[in-house]
């Protein structure tokens, strides 16, 4: 018993359990990291697609995307196949129990296309009709025809949707017009004059489109000249209009060069495109510009008024009561959590300022809000009131870097007190308010509840910046990186179908996330060290 | 009779409820330079300060009496204090560059008290840099950082900054403490050089460098004048037993 | 000497004084948006505070004798049935219409209203019964808004030998007028069905009501409440269930639902019924489920077509109640006397009265949060349906009769839950981790573990809950057995490598580098998960018949959710345990380096000198760290939205879930009408949160503080 007393005083129990403890602690954080980026890196990697023949004669064509243990028989697997062709089948998923597959290939001639609609399709291709004709897939020239047919609907689809941006532009006053006569008649104003002007403004819509509308019916109609021919797994034939085809893919002649270049293209599309199929399809573009601008937005309010704060702080502050308060004030700002500060955003920002100035300055749309509702610039003065704290105290930091000899030298050779701030205090600080600003935007990148009351939304119909005037619309709602992850994860009605689009988010944001600490931590070390090295 | 460079009158002055100096009464003496000594605390950089207001920005400072400078209270509500310190210059214990490069180090004082035209910046540039001893070892690199050069040459450029912005009085600060032997006797080169531009006022806790530089000294103790005269005499015919004691190294 | 610059220096030392008074204004600037926020929060729930009132809105004269009347909706017209036969329509400037009912003969001896005011059955001068309807349409005609009146006689029954008219329910195509008759009461009605119906009650109704679907009938007799099903081919209506009355009633009355019936008696209280499962399966019984004291015979009950607000008339004063809060809102104004009848308007904005001698009483309401008091925000209460009173928050339901249930405290427990949960999880690792890292491990391992601790506090939360959800709950949920297991396992593996290790001959040990150390403990902790989970197959088919969630459920009783406490508990952790981290990490390394090295020179080992100087004196670091990681996991919104089954459930067990006050908030708030009751409280909740966190906090620093008083003088 004395030996296990002894034992015990010395110490290798405990200490070897608080080194698990650590060991613990780092793994979460390691493994989290791991995770996300194996297997979202995974998902946009072309896979083999397998034609799988069944014990009762049916033929499952499609990629594998996941096995776990069959739960009607012990032992043995069940497979998830994703099948894709939700226009004929209904689902994009179904479940296929290994005791049931009879033989399992991998068909050469089997093609994956990636679709505007209805996501994947799976199938052999037999034909490709053209207005020249049709080439069946065993002619030698087919690729070449294929090559060609896609570059043209290619081309007509961007005239397409150039001609409807154009031709949605033309609709814009009327519609404000329309919201106008709308308003002023609940109003019970008289509504003559504009509806008069609304009238003028329709027929003149109506001119200026019906020539864009012509071209559109010409276009579509050029475009539905090609389709392709396939035959699915069942051995049925469907036509295809190749216009409706983002990609072909044979997915099982593909080289490896050819397959990291589909990877790569994807994640292009991934990053620069618009979604598709209630975002869990296509590119997420507009979060990525959504986020960007509302952190943009944000940074112009909070690092003016964090820098002034941490100012006053360091540099003008006297030891009395007001500045014991207004430490306080802060320490609480800093621990409140985010959601409060989303309610604050709801109840002030949205309600109380924008309804007022809807009523003053956008009364005849009322009651259709365009201020008194939630909107990129509500949403970032939200995150700015949030995000005080850290610029604060990293600009401090910063501050406080900057030895006394030197604001004295300032001082004795005859600067002001603002003087000695602005030409030798603020320069000296620069870097603390820079990892401030870095890691106020990285946690804005990150932060979801507060924006989801004041103004972030599952698909923007517009971004806040384009090219009608006044080119900034503060008052549109935006997508955001975080929410998206968020919605399309949790809300979306197809979650298998999102996880590529949900998990490269994720790494996405976490990839952000990470490079804006890393680059804070670097820089904060950096002003450490000189902070070290200057106390001589 | 022109007033002295500097003087003060029943000067009573500390912090909150600590008395540094007691009724200190001198006058310094322009072109001269003037040392002065005493132990650790005796409030000799108090006394410094007290010339160019620097003590204002400590906590709790208060005074009484009268601090002039070339007859003029500092503490007259029409002399601004940022403009007393185009007058009088100072120069600290430890060198303290601006993370500016060398030319704009010496830049700073001129162009607060509006100097714009290039070449009178130029000219300053090269004449206050000539008057610290330093322009031969930067001519060339005026662009460079103020951190790029030594801690002798740093404090050399400290002494060209306040000198630029053309002082009748430079105050030093024990400016040798932090400075290796031969940097030092460089340093007191340049000041015994300055003192025919400038009155210097110098404390220091390094007797000899007191002997060997200074035209005047004068020691004080636990806040009060003891002692002041020639260098030579106050070194070698001490009146008082005090100063006696201090400058054969008795205590210190 | 350069000439002074007296121009340039003003110009400097202004912008000097205007620098100073912008960058205060700006530090002012923190502490104004701190209170202002606080303020502006609690100004918006202050409304939940005030039961209403109502103001007068002047009478107008009429030169007949009313009988009833009824409102529009936006209150610019009473119509009033008059003892003359005719509906005149009374407007606000005082001017009426008059529109004869056919077939009615005056003088009319009686007549009543539904509760919506749409149906009036009156007993004419000839003994008959008749029921009417009676709309008043609003239309718009060009720029202004008009009312049409549409009136049809709906049921006309020949002269009936029966007592007074009790009640009038239903709809145009098919209305039922209740009569009393000395044993009961009669059910006069159109539509299919036989008419009349009779009610048994052995004793006359004094006061009646039906429902609108004229499936149910309540009767009152002298000394008891009875309540009847009306079937339909049947003539006699069923008895379902009977309770006796303390007092005579004087009225009745539904309160909007149908689900409770209002009993008003002569000593001037209104008891509240509603119809429940009885002992034995099929039975109902009356059951009592609030009472409203008061003063003044009950003459009438009217209840809201808006909300669960009902108006008592008295003889001299008419009160608003409502059944939810179980309170007394306020009394209507200068009420004036002899009042035939009175009523709310259809959308509780006002009231009118009508006296014998011919005035119509108007009344402006403005009630904005009647639902909702001290006590249903934070004490149990009985909602109709239920037995007992229950906390419970359920905001919305499916109809407009729907009663909102908002206890915040469901939403409070779940909260701590969750914050427990993961304090439970995560404190016990991040304190000894930082333990770890700042009395046994080397230098080089803290220049490690800072940034990817850092690292792991930046991690948006959002994508932890989502890990958290969709890949480790079922995860979980599939290896439960492992997962618990291994709770008690990998200590104990870890132990055993201790003292295996302290087995080991001294010479060997001194050898290892203390990262090889490190490495050991992280070889018998990955060797103890491993085997934990080759085995749970085995085990769980051991000890829990091979499947742990049928096992809880039968033996325990407890069902498991995917997304329960557990999940939660873990996901929330990983967001507090950066925080206690650093802050216990910080407070170990204030602790000044000569103490341990004192303590060591004196012959104590690593661990002895932690235990004895470094914990003691970070102590009061230690608790700050804690407290601040708690809360933290209260203020935590994402991962709880993700993590949880995100169910407003009241219960203490870590396998299901629970909602929390700020998932609530996220979820709510932007669905809440601006205004509106839920919203408010939303705002409360909030309010309460920061409050919540706040307090936390300050006993964070107290205590630490006291602590620090106590231990700082190891530390002096």
């Amino acid at each position: 018993m004395t030996g296990l007393r002894h034992w015990l005083k010395e110490g290798a129990a405990q200490r070897w359990l608080a080194g698990a403890a650590l060991l613990a602690a780092l793994a979460l954080v390691v493994g989290l990291v791991v995770v996300v980026v194996t297997v979202s890196a995974g998902f946009f990697w072309p896979r083999p697609v397998l034609e799988l023949q069944l014990r009762d004669g049916s033929v499952v064509l499609g990629e594998e995307w996941g096995r776990e243990d069959d739960p009607t028989e012990a032992g043995s697997q069940r497979v998830r196949m994703k099948v894709g062709n939700r226009d004929v089948l209904g689902l994009d998923f179904r479940w296929v129990r290994e005791a049931e597959v009879a033989a399992r290939r991998t068909p050469a001639a089997a093609w994956l296309l990636e679709r505007r609609e209805y996501g994947n399709f799976y199938g052999f291709p037999q034909a490709l009709r053209s207005p020249t004709g049709s080439v069946a897939v065993t002619d030698p020239s087919f690729q070449v025809h294929l090559d060609h047919a896609l570059a043209e609907t290619r081309r007509l689809v961007q005239e397409e949707e150039a001609l409807l941006r154009r031709a949605s532009r033309l609709h814009e006053p009327v519609a404000r017009l329309r919201l106008r006569v709308a308003a002023a008649e609940r109003a019970g104003r008289d509504a003559a004059a504009l509806q008069a002007e609304l009238e003028a403004a329709t027929r003149r819509e109506q001119t200026a489109a019906a020539p864009l509308l012509a071209e559109l019916a010409e276009l579509r109609g050029r475009a539905a000249a090609f389709s392709l021919l396939m035959r699915t797994a069942d051995g049925s034939e469907r036509e295809l209009a190749v216009s409706s085809l983002l990609r072909v893919v044979p997915a099982n002649r593909m080289t490896t060069g050819a397959k990291l270049a589909l990877y790569l293209s994807r994640w292009v599309e991934f990053v620069s495109g618009e979604p598709r199929e209630s975002n869990t399809e296509g590119g997420i573009f507009p979060a990525i510009f959504g986020t960007a601008l509302m952190v943009l937005l944000m940074t112009l309010v909070v690092v003016p008024f964090g820098v002034v704060t941490a100012l006053y702080l360091n540099e003008y502050a006297g030891e009395n009561a007001f500045t014991n308060a207004v430490r306080l004030a802060l320490a609480n700002l800093a621990g409140v959590p985010s959601i409060v500060f989303g309610a604050f955003g709801l109840a002030f920002f949205v309600y109380t300022v924008g309804g007022g100035v809807d009523r003053l300055f956008f009364s005849d749309t009322l009651p259709t809000p365009t201020f008194g509702t939630g909107g990129i610039l509500w949403a970032a003065l939200t995150l700015a009131l949030l995000t005080v704290p850290v610029v604060v105290v990293a600009t401090e930091e910063g501050l406080q870097s900057v030895p006394q000899a030197v604001r004295d030298g300032a001082r004795a050779l005859g600067a002001t007190r603002w003087q000695t701030v602005r030409r030798v205090v603020l320069p000296y600080a620069t870097p603390g308010i820079l990892t401030g600003t870095i890691l106020a935007v990285a946690r804005a990148a990150g932060e979801v509840a507060p924006l989801m009351l004041t103004g972030v939304v599952k698909l923007a119909p517009a971004l806040a910046v384009d090219t009608t005037p006044p080119f900034l619309h503060l008052e549109r709602k935006f997508m955001h990186l975080g929410f998206h992850i968020y919605d399309v994860g949790f809300q979306s009605p197809n979650i298998e179908a999102a996880k590529p689009s949900v998990y490269a988010t994720v790494l996405v944001l976490l990839g952000l996330v990470v490079v804006l600490n890393l680059a804070a931590i670097t820089l904060r070390n950096r002003l450490r060290r000189r902070l070290r090295s200057s106390a001589v | 009779m022109t007033p002295p460079a500097l003087a003060t009158v029943a000067l009573t002055c500390g912090f909150g409820n600590h008395t540094v100096l007691h009724d200190v009464s001198l006058a310094v003496a322009a072109h001269r330079i003037t040392a002065l000594i005493g132990p650790s605390g005796c409030g000799k950089s108090t006394l410094l300060r007290c010339f160019n207001r620097m003590n204002d920005h400590l906590h709790g400072f208060f005074h009484r009496g009268q601090v002039l400078v070339e007859g003029r209270n500092v503490y007259d509500p029409t002399w601004p204090v940022e403009a007393l310190r185009f007058t009088v210059g100072m120069v600290f214990q430890k060198p303290n560059p601006f993370p500016l490069s060398i030319r704009e180090n010496v830049l700073f004082g001129p162009r607060l008290a509006g100097v714009t035209q290039a070449d009178a910046l130029e000219e300053r540039v090269v004449r206050s840099l000539q008057q610290a001893h330093l322009w031969d070892e930067v001519k060339d690199r005026l662009h460079a950082s103020a951190f790029d050069l030594s801690g002798g040459q740093q404090q050399r450029l400290c002494i060209a900054r306040a000198m630029a912005s053309e002082p009748d009085i430079l105050l030093l600060d024990e400016p040798a403490s932090a400075l290796d032997p031969i940097a030092t006797a460089k340093l007191e080169e340049t000041i015994v050089a300055l003192s025919e531009a400038v009155t210097v006022l110098l404390v220091t806790h390094n007797l000899q460098q007191a002997a060997r530089v200074a035209h005047r000294t004068v020691f004080l103790y636990l806040g009060r004048v003891v002692e002041e005269g020639e260098t030579v005499r106050l070194f070698e015919a001490p009146q008082e037993k005090l100063t006696e004691e201090y400058v054969t190294g008795r205590f210190g | 000497m350069s000439p002074l610059p007296t121009r340039r220096l003003a110009r400097a030392r202004r912008l000097d004084r205007l620098a100073a008074l912008c960058i205060t204004g700006g530090g002012a600037l923190i502490l104004l948006s701190v209170g202002f926020l606080l303020v502006f929060l609690l100004v918006e729930c202050l409304p939940l505070l005030s039961t209403g009132k109502g103001t007068p809105e002047g009478s107008v004269g009429v030169a007949f004798v009313p009988l009833v009347a009824s409102e529009d909706e936006y209150r610019e017209t009473v119509a009033v049935l008059g003892r003359d036969g005719i509906l005149h329509l009374v407007r606000r400037d005082g001017s009426s219409e008059a529109r004869t009912l056919e077939g009615v003969a005056p003088p009319l001896e009686e007549a009543t209203v539904d509760s919506s005011g749409r149906l009036v059955a009156l007993r004419d001068g000839r003994g008959s019964v008749q029921v009417w309807s009676v709309r008043l349409r609003p239309s718009w005609k060009g720029q202004g808004r008009g009312l049409e009146l549409s009136l049809k006689p709906v049921l006309v029954a020949p002269p009936l030998k029966a007592g007074p008219i009790l009640a009038v329910a239903g709809s145009d195509g098919s209305a039922g007028v209740l009569v009393a008759t000395p044993t009961g009461a009669l059910l006069l009605r159109t539509g299919s069905g036989p008419s009349p119906v009779a009610l048994d009650a052995l004793s006359p109704a004094v006061a009646g009501t039906l429902t609108s679907s004229l499936a149910e009938a309540w009767l009152a007799s002298e000394g008891e409440l009875l309540l009847f099903e009306v079937g339909g081919e049947a003539e006699v209506a069923s008895l379902v269930a009977r309770a006796p009355l303390a007092h005579r009633p004087t009225a009745l009355g539904l309160v909007l639902g149908e689900v409770t019936c209002l009993v008003g008696d002569g000593a001037g209280v209104v008891t509240a019924w509603q119809a429940v499962e009885g002992p034995m399966a099929g039975l109902r019984i009356l059951d009592r489920s609030a009472t409203f004291p008061g003063q003044g015979a009950i003459r009438r009950l009217l209840p809201s077509q808006r909300d669960k607000t009902f108006l008592a008339l008295r003889a001299d004063r008419a009160e608003l109640f409502h059944l939810t809060t179980r309170r007394r809102l306020f009394e209507l104004p200068a009420f004036p006397s002899r009042v035939v009848w009175a009523s709310l308007s259809p959308r509780r904005d006002g009231a009118f009265a009508v006296t014998a001698t011919g005035q119509v009483h108007r009344w402006s309401l403005a009630i904005p949060h009647p639902e909702v008091s001290f006590s249903t925000l934070f004490l149990p209460v009985r909602y109709e349906g239920f037995t007992t009173p229950e906390l419970v928050w359920q905001s919305t339901g499916g109809s407009s009769s729907f009663e909102t249930k908002l206890s915040l405290v469901p939403l409070i427990v779940g909260t701590f839950k969750g914050a427990l949960y993961a304090l439970l999880f995560s404190a016990p690792i991040a304190l000894a981790a930082a333990l770890y890292v700042s009395q046994f491990a080397p230098r080089r391992l803290r220049l490690v573990t800072k940034p990817m601790v850092e690292l792991m506090a930046a991690l948006p939360s959002v994508v932890v809950g989502f890990l958290a959800a969709l890949l480790f709950a079922p995860l979980i949920q599939r290896h439960i057995v492992a997962v618990l297991a291994s709770l008690v396992t990998v200590p104990l593996a870890v132990v055993a490598g201790a003292a295996l290790f302290s087995a080991l001959p001294r010479t060997v040990r001194r050898r290892l580098p203390p990262a090889g150390e490190l490495s050991l403990v992280g070889a018998a902790a990955a060797a103890a998960v491993t085997l934990t989970f080759a085995l749970e197959r085995a085990v769980t088919r051991l000890c829990f018949g091979g499947d742990f969630q049928a096992w809880l459920a039968n033996s325990v009783g407890v069902t498991y959710d995917q997304r329960n406490a557990v999940v939660v508990g873990f996901a929330l952790g990983v967001a507090v345990i950066p925080v206690i981290f650093t802050l216990a990490e910080d407070a170990f390394s204030n602790v000044p380096a000569s103490l341990i090295s004192a303590s060591l020179a004196l012959g104590a080992t690593r661990w002895q000198a932690a235990r004895t100087v470094a914990i003691p004196a970070a102590s009061p670091g230690l608790f700050a760290a804690v407290m601040i990681g708690l809360g933290r996991a209260v203020g935590e919104t994402m991962i709880v939205l993700m993590a949880t089954g995100n169910t407003p459930l009241l219960s203490l067990s870590p396998f299901n879930g629970m909602r929390t006050m700020s998932a609530c908030i996220a979820v709510e708030l932007p669905e809440a009408p601006y205004g509106g009751t839920l919203y408010r409280v939303l705002i409360l909740t909030a309010l309460l949160l920061f409050a919540v966190t706040f307090a936390i906090n300050t006993v964070a620093v107290m205590v630490s503080n006291r602590l620090r008083r106590r231990f700082g003088r190891l530390a002096a």
